[in-house]
C-alpha cells in the first residue's frame, strides 16, 4: 500500500469533530410548503408587506422552474415537501439584545465549535454573527461597527431598520428566479447578514457569520446582503457546520455582493458541512448562489473559499465585472472524499474596459470523492483589454475518485487576453523523492506537497481563517495532510 | 554618430530614463556597466524604438537624423542591431527562414540585391563556420525552448549576417561559458570598422578584456553619472558602484 | 423551410430507404433508420451543439446529390490531386465513389472498394466494422450518413503491408444541382503492424449551396501505424459536417491533422476510443475562419483502457466576421490507469467582430494519470512583433509572419509536402486578402 492510499484509509477512519447535536427547544414548522408556509415566515419575522410580496413572487416563479440536471453529481431527488422551512431555538424568539440574553446551550455549542460569542474571547478584531438554524442568535462588536458607520445586523433586523438600503439592492445581483435553488432562497429564507460600508469607510475589523444547522428535517435558507459604498474596503468571513445525522439536509443560500466605485470585497467561506458518512448517508446538500456585482470603476470582489464538508456542494461564486477595470478573483481549494461530490467552480463576466479577473482552482479528491471544477469566462464585446488567467489543477488520492475541469470560455473582443491552464496528476514520485532525500517522512513529504499545492489559496485568506483551513485540511486529509 | 540629448524616458507612467547624455563616433566601442534596474536595457531598448516606453524629453540623433521619428524596422533598415537581454520566442517560425527574411528587407532597405536561399544558406554557413557555431540552431523555432546560452549564441549569428553600423549587445554576455564568450567577443570584434560603432552593456569586465572600449560608462538612476576608460571597468568589478554612488552624493 | 418542417424531411429521407430493396442492407442501417426518425435536430441546449451556429445546418432542407455523370474528368483530378500521379487515389464526386477516375491498386495488400460491393459479397470484416463506431452517442446527421448509406469507400490495408507512398482520398464538389446534401462515407481498417498514411482533400470546383455530411470510421489494429492528412478547402458556400470515428488497437499509432480552411460553415467531429493498451493517438488542428465563416472542432477522446496517450494541439485564426468553436473531450474512465492525455487550444482573434468560444474538458476517473489542457485567446504578442519589426521586418509582413509561424506549427506536422505547401498558400492567400480588407 503507497503512502496515498494509507492516508485514505487513515481518512476513512476519521470522525467529522463538529457532528453533535445540540438539545435547544425549537420553534420549527412542520415539513411542507406552500404559500401559507411563506406568509408563516414572513409573519414569523415581522416583515414588511413588500416582504411578503416578493416572496410569493419568486415562489410562483420557483413552481414553474425544473432542478438543474447539468451537474456532474448524482444524488437522490429532493422531496422539498418533505422540508421544514423554519425552525427557530425558542429562546431567541424575540432576537437577543446583548449576549447575556442568548441561551447559555446555544453559547456552549458555538464554543464547541470554536467561535466562542463572548466578546472578551473574541479573537480580536473579528465581529461575528451566529445563525443558528434559521434566525441570527448574535451578533458581536455591535457598538465599535456603528460607531465607524458600519451596518452589520441580521437581514431580518435590516429588513425593519434600513428598508431603503434592502429595497434598493436585494435581489439586484441574484435576480429572484435566478436559478432553481435561487428561486426556493427568495421565497423561504429566513435569515442571513446584512452589511453596509458607508463611502470611504475601512470597515475596522474582520466581520464574520457562522452558520449552523442544528434541527433535524430543517433546511437552512439564509440570504447575505453586502454593500460596500464607494471607496470602502470590507473583508468577511463566513463559516458552516452542521450536526451528524443520517439524512441529508438542504442547505440553499444566496450571497449578493455590491461593491461601488473603488471599493472592495473579500468574501472568504470555510465550509464544513457535515459532509455525511463514508457509504454516502447523510450529509448537508449545498446549493448556493454567490453573485458579486463590480458596479463602479475600480471596484473589486475577491472570493476566496475552502470547501471540505457537505455531500454535495454546488457552488459557482462569480463576479460581473461592470466597472471599468474592475477586478474579480476566484481562489478556491476543494476536497473530495468519502462519498462526497462537488461542482464548484466561477462566474466572470468582464463587461467593463481593462478588466481583469484571476481564477485559481485546487481540487483535492480522495476515496470515491467526485470534484468537478465548472468556470465560465465570458469577454464581451466592449470589454476591451479585458484580462483573464485561469490555473485549474486537480490532485488525486485514491484509484476510485474522480477530478473533471469543465471550462467555458467565450471572448468576443480582440484585445482581450485570456489563458487557461488545468493539470490533473497524483502527488509526483519527483517530489516525494526530492522530500525524503532532505529527511523528511513519507506523511510530512505529502503534507507539504498538498499544503503547497493549495499555497496560493491560503495565502488569500484572512490570517485566523488561514490557520483554521489549514487545520480544516489536516482533519479532512487526516495522515495526508497530518 | 549616435547623440543623446538629455534623454528622459518612462513606461507606464514611470520614469527610467533621467536626462541621460551619450555620443558615440564612428569606430568607437562604448560599454555601460550599471547596477540592476538602473535603466540600461530601457536605454537600448529606446535605441531600437521599443514603443511601450515613452520618450517624454530630449533628443536622439542617429546619422543626422532624428532617430525618434523611425518605426523600429527602419531603424534596422538604417543599420541599428540590438541583442536583446531576453530574446523572446517565436514558436512556429523558423530560425533560418526569420534570418533570411531579416536579411533581404535589411538589403533591400540599403538598395543591395535581395540574397536567393542557396546564396543566403551558404553566407549563413560561413557564418556560422567563423563564429565556431552549430548548425542545430537554425532548423529550430526561433529561440523556441533554447537555453540561454544558445538563445545569445543565436543573437550574435544574427548581428554577423546584418552587420550593423551600430550594434547594441545589451548583457549578451550573460549566461555565457569561455567558449561562447568568445564567440560573443569574435562576432563583435570582426565587426570593428571605422565606419562601425558598439554599445556593449554588461555587468563583468571580463567581456572588456575580449573587447576592448574606448569609453566606459557608469548608468545608474537613469542616467550617466561617471564615464572613463578602461580602467574604470577595472576599478567598477574591485569596488563594486557604492563608491561612485558615494562620490557623486559628495560631489 | 421551418424546423419541423426539416426534421421531417431527413427522417422522410432515411424512411423512403426503407422501401427500397436493398439486399445489401446490415442491422446497423436499419437501426439508423429508426435512430433517424427518433433523434431531433441538433439545438443550443444539447452541451456538444451549445456554441455552434445551427441555421446554415438548419435553414435548408438539402436534397440527396443524384450520381452526374460526365462532369468530373480525368483533367480536373490532374489538376486537385496532391500524391504523384501514379499514386493510389480515392475519387469520390459528391459522396459517390468513382473507380473509373480512382487508382486502384492491382496487388493484394491493399483493397479499394466499394462499400456497397462488400456488403453484397457479405464481407465479414465490414459487416462487423460499419457503423459500430458511428452508432454510438450519435446526433441525426451522423444516423442519417449511415441510414442513407450509398456506394461509400472500404479501404484496406493488410496486416504486415508498409507503404511507402501515401494513398489520396480526393472529395471534389462539384454539381448543376443548388442545395445538394453529399454524404460520402469511408470506412478504413489497416490491419497488424501495418503502415500508412492517407492524405485527404475536399475540393470544390464550383460554387454551389450544399451540404458535406461525411462519416469516417477507422480501425487500426494492433501495432498499426496511421498518418492521416486532411485539408478541407471547400468554397465558400458549403457547408461541411465531418465524423471521424478511431478505434485504435494495442500499440497502434495513429496521427490526424485536419486543416479547416474553406466552406461558410464546418464542424469536424473526432471521436476515439481504444481497444488496446499502449496505443498513441496525436490530433492536430487548424483552422482559419476568414470573413462570414465559422469553424467547428469537437473531440471527444476516451481513455477507457490504461497506458494509452493521446496529445490534441488544436490552434485557430480568425479573422473579419467570424466564428470559431472548439470542445474538446477527454475522458478518463476508472480502469484507464496510466493515461497520459494532453490537450491545447491558442486562438489568435484579428479583427473586432470575430468570436470564439472554447471549451477545453477533463473527465477523470482514475487516479496515476497526467493530465494537462491549456487554452489561451488573445492578439499577435506585440514583444514578437516588435522583435520582427527591429530587425528590419514592416509592420504587415510581420503580422503575417507570425500568423504563418503560428499555423506552421500545425501545418507543418501533416508530414506530406504538397499538401503542407498547398495548405500554405491558402493561407498567405487569405492572409493577404484580410490584410487588404483591413483586418
Ligand atoms: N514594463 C515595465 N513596467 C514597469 N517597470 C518597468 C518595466 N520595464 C522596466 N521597468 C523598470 O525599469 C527599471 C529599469 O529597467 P531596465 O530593464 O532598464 O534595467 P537594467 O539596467 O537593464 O537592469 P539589469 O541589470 O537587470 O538588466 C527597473 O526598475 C524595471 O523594473
Ligand atoms: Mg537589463
Amino acid at each position: 500500500m503507497d503512502a496515498a492510499q494509507r492516508h485514505v484509509e487513515q481518512m476513512r477512519q476519521t470522525g467529522y469533530a463538529a457532528g453533535f447535536v445540540t438539545s435547544i427547544e425549537s420553534d420549527t414548522v412542520a415539513p411542507g410548503l406552500d404559500e401559507d408556509v411563506i406568509r408563516f415566515i414572513s409573519a414569523k419575522k415581522n416583515e414588511p408587506a413588500y416582504m411578503l410580496e416578493w416572496r410569493l413572487q419568486a415562489y410562483r416563479k420557483w413552481l414553474d422552474m425544473q432542478e438543474p440536471e447539468w451537474a456532474h453529481l448524482r444524488y437522490p431527488r429532493i422531496d422539498y415537501q418533505a422540508i421544514s422551512y423554519f425552525s427557530a431555538p425558542k429562546s431567541a424568539k424575540a432576537a437577543p439584545k446583548s449576549l447575556d440574553e442568548v441561551d447559555p446551550e446555544l453559547l456552549r455549542t458555538y464554543e464547541k465549535l470554536g467561535i466562542p460569542l463572548q466578546e472578551q474571547k473574541i479573537l480580536a478584531g473579528v465581529a461575528v454573527d451566529a445563525v443558528f438554524d434559521s434566525v441570527s442568535v448574535a451578533t458581536t462588536f455591535r457598538k465599535q461597527l456603528a460607531d465607524a458607520g458600519v451596518i452589520f445586523c441580521s437581514i431580518s433586523e435590516a429588513m425593519r431598520e434600513h428598508p431603503q438600503l434592502v429595497q434598493q439592492y436585494l435581489g439586484t445581483v441574484v435576480p429572484q428566479a435566478d436559478n432553481y435553488f435561487a428561486a426556493l432562497n427568495a421565497a423561504v429564507f429566513t435569515d442571513g447578514t446584512f452589511v453596509y460600508i458607508p463611502p470611504g469607510v475601512r470597515c475596522p475589523m474582520e466581520l464574520s457569520t457562522y452558520f449552523r444547522i442544528n434541527e433535524r428535517n430543517t433546511g437552512q435558507f439564509e440570504r447575505t446582503l453586502i454593500i460596500a459604498d464607494k471607496g470602502s474596503y470590507v473583508s468577511y468571513l463566513e463559516g458552516c457546520t452542521a450536526p451528524q445525522r443520517d439524512e441529508n439536509q438542504l442547505h440553499a443560500a444566496v450571497v449578493e455582493l455590491i461593491a461601488l466605485e473603488d471599493a472592495q470585497i473579500k468574501y472568504s467561506t470555510v465550509q464544513n458541512w457535515y459532509p455525511g458518512d463514508e457509504t454516502g448517508k447523510g450529509g448537508i446538500y449545498n446549493f448556493v448562489t454567490k453573485r458579486g456585482l463590480c458596479a463602479g470603476d475600480r471596484a473589486k470582489i475577491s472570493w476566496t473559499q475552502v470547501e471540505t464538508g457537505s455531500a454535495i456542494t454546488w457552488k459557482y461564486p462569480s463576479c460581473i465585472l461592470k466597472g471599468d477595470d474592475s477586478v474579480g478573483e476566484f481562489y478556491s481549494v476543494a476536497v473530495t472524499r468519502g462519498a462526497q461530490q462537488a461542482d464548484t467552480g466561477t462566474k466572470m463576466f468582464h463587461i467593463g474596459k481593462n478588466t481583469r479577473s484571476t481564477i485559481v482552482s485546487k481540487g483535492i479528491s480522495a476515496d470515491r470523492g467526485q470534484n468537478a471544477y465548472r468556470g465560465l469566462v465570458r469577454i464581451n464585446r466592449g470589454a476591451e483589454n479585458a484580462r483573464n488567467h485561469t490555473q485549474c489543477d486537480s490532485l488525486l488520492l485514491g484509484d476510485q475518485c474522480g477530478a473533471h475541469t469543465f471550462p467555458y470560455i467565450e471572448v468576443a473582443n480582440p484585445t482581450a487576453k485570456v489563458e487557461h491552464e488545468a493539470t490533473t496528476s497524483k502527488i509526483g514520485e519527483d517530489q516525494l523523492f526530492y522530500c525524503r532525500q532532505r529527511g523528511l517522512s513519507q506523511e510530512d513529504a505529502v503534507s507539504m506537497i498538498v499544503n503547497g499545492f493549495c499555497k496560493e489559496v491560503f495565502k488569500e485568506l484572512p490570517m485566523e481563517f488561514a490557520v483554521e483551513a489549514r487545520k480544516l485540511l489536516a482533519i479532512s486529509l487526516e495522515g495526508a495532510v497530518g | 554618430m549616435l547623440q543623446v540629448n538629455d534623454l528622459h524616458a518612462s513606461i507606464n507612467g514611470k520614469a527610467i530614463l533621467n536626462g541621460l547624455n551619450l555620443t558615440i563616433k564612428p569606430g568607437e566601442i562604448h560599454a555601460i556597466m550599471g547596477p540592476n534596474g538602473s535603466g540600461k536595457s530601457t536605454l537600448s531598448k529606446v535605441l531600437a524604438g521599443r514603443e511601450e516606453y515613452v520618450v517624454t524629453s530630449g533628443s536622439i540623433t542617429y546619422q543626422g537624423q532624428n532617430l525618434l521619428e523611425l518605426a523600429p524596422e527602419e531603424r534596422a533598415h538604417q543599420g541599428i542591431f540590438m541583442a536583446f537581454q531576453y530574446p523572446v520566442e517565436i514558436p512556429g517560425v523558423n530560425n533560418t527562414y526569420f534570418l533570411h527574411m531579416s536579411l533581404n528587407a535589411i538589403r533591400k532597405a540599403r538598395g543591395e540585391p535581395e540574397l536567393n536561399s542557396v546564396d543566403f544558406m551558404r553566407l549563413v554557413r560561413s557564418k556560422l563556420k567563423a563564429l565556431n557555431m552549430d548548425e542545430g540552431l537554425l532548423k529550430r523555432y526561433v529561440n523556441t525552448g533554447f537555453s540561454g546560452g544558445e538563445m545569445k549564441r543565436n543573437e550574435i549569428l544574427q548581428m554577423s549576417l546584418l552587420e550593423p553600423t551600430l550594434a547594441i549587445l545589451d548583457e549578451t554576455d550573460s549566461g555565457l561559458d569561455i567558449d561562447a564568450l568568445k564567440i560573443v567577443a569574435k562576432g563583435v570584434n570582426t565587426l570593428r570598422s571605422p565606419q562601425r560603432a558598439m554599445l556593449v552593456i554588461t555587468h563583468y569586465q571580463r567581456l572588456l578584456d575580449y573587447i576592448q572600449p574606448d569609453v566606459v560608462h557608469v548608468l545608474s538612476g537613469g542616467k550617466i553619472i561617471r564615464s572613463g576608460d578602461k580602467s574604470l571597468a577595472l576599478e567598477l568589478e574591485a569596488k563594486g558602484y557604492g563608491w561612485i554612488q558615494d562620490y557623486q552624493e559628495a560631489a | 423551410m421551418n424546423t419541423p418542417d426539416i426534421l421531417h424531411h431527413y427522417r422522410q429521407l432515411a424512411a423512403d430507404q426503407t422501401t427500397m430493396a436493398h439486399d445489401w442492407h446490415n442491422r446497423r442501417q436499419l437501426h439508423a433508420v429508426m435512430q433517424v426518425q427518433e433523434l431531433p435536430l441538433p439545438e443550443r441546449g444539447q452541451e456538444s451543439w451549445r456554441y455552434t451556429p445551427l441555421p446554415p445546418l438548419l435553414d435548408t432542407a438539402f436534397q440527396p446529390a443524384a450520381l452526374e455523370q460526365d462532369l468530373l474528368f480525368a483533367d480536373d483530378i490532374e489538376q486537385l490531386r496532391l500524391t504523384p500521379a501514379a499514386s493510389l487515389r480515392i475519387v469520390l464526386h459528391n459522396g459517390f465513389f468513382l473507380p473509373e477516375l480512382s487508382n486502384l491498386p492491382d496487388d493484394g495488400s491493399i483493397r479499394i472498394e466499394s462499400l456497397r460491393s462488400a456488403l453484397a459479397n457479405g464481407d465479414k470484416t465490414v459487416q462487423a466494422h460499419l457503423g459500430e463506431l458511428s452508432g454510438e452517442q450519435s446526433h441525426l446527421f451522423h444516423a442519417l450518413n449511415t441510414a442513407m448509406l450509398g456506394e461509400g469507400v472500404y479501404l484496406h490495408i493488410a496486416a504486415g503491408a508498409q507503404l511507402a507512398q501515401p494513398i489520396e482520398v480526393l472529395h471534389v464538389s462539384l454539381s448543376f444541382a443548388s442545395e445538394y446534401l453529399a454524404q460520402p462515407r469511408l470506412l478504413v481498417v489497416v490491419g497488424e503492424g501495418a503502415q500508412a498514411s492517407i492524405v485527404e482533400q475536399y475540393a470544390s470546383l464550383a460554387d454551389v449551396l450544399c451540404l458535406n455530411n461525411t462519416v469516417t470510421e477507422i480501425f487500426l489494429h494492433a501495432g498499426a501505424n496511421l498518418e492521416h492528412s486532411r485539408l478541407q478547402n471547400e468554397s465558400l458556400r458549403t457547408r461541411h459536417l465531418a465524423s471521424l470515428y478511431v478505434q485504435q488497437a494495442e500499440g497502434s499509432h495513429y496521427r490526424n491533422t485536419t486543416l479547416a480552411f474553406g466552406g461558410a460553415w464546418s464542424r469536424t467531429e473526432f471521436h476515439v476510443r481504444f481497444s488496446g493498451t499502449g496505443a498513441n493517438c496525436r490530433l492536430n488542428g487548424f483552422y482559419l475562419a476568414g470573413d462570414k465563416q465559422s469553424h467547428d472542432m469537437h473531440l471527444n477522446v476516451v481513455h477507457n483502457l490504461p497506458g494509452c496517450s493521446s496529445q490534441s494541439h488544436f490552434k485557430g485564426i480568425l479573422q473579419g466576421h467570424s466564428k470559431a468553436v472548439f470542445d474538446g473531450n477527454i475522458e478518463v474512465k476508472p480502469a484507464a490507469q496510466k493515461t497520459d492525455a494532453r490537450l491545447s487550444n491558442a486562438n489568435l482573434l484579428l479583427s473586432r467582430d470575430a468570436e470564439i468560444d472554447t471549451k477545453p474538458r477533463l473527465e477523470i476517473y482514475a487516479d496515476d494519470v497526467q493530465c494537462s489542457h491549456g487554452t489561451t485567446v488573445g492578439q499577435i504578442d506585440e514583444e514578437m512583433l516588435f522583435y520582427l519589426r527591429s530587425r528590419g521586418i514592416p509592420h504587415a509582413q510581420a503580422v503575417n509572419m507570425i500568423c504563418t509561424g503560428f499555423a506552421d506549427e500545425v501545418i507543418g506536422t501533416c508530414g506530406w509536402e504538397s499538401l503542407e505547401n498547398l495548405a500554405r498558400e491558402v493561407l498567405a492567400r487569405q492572409l493577404a486578402a484580410a490584410m487588404v480588407a483591413g483586418g
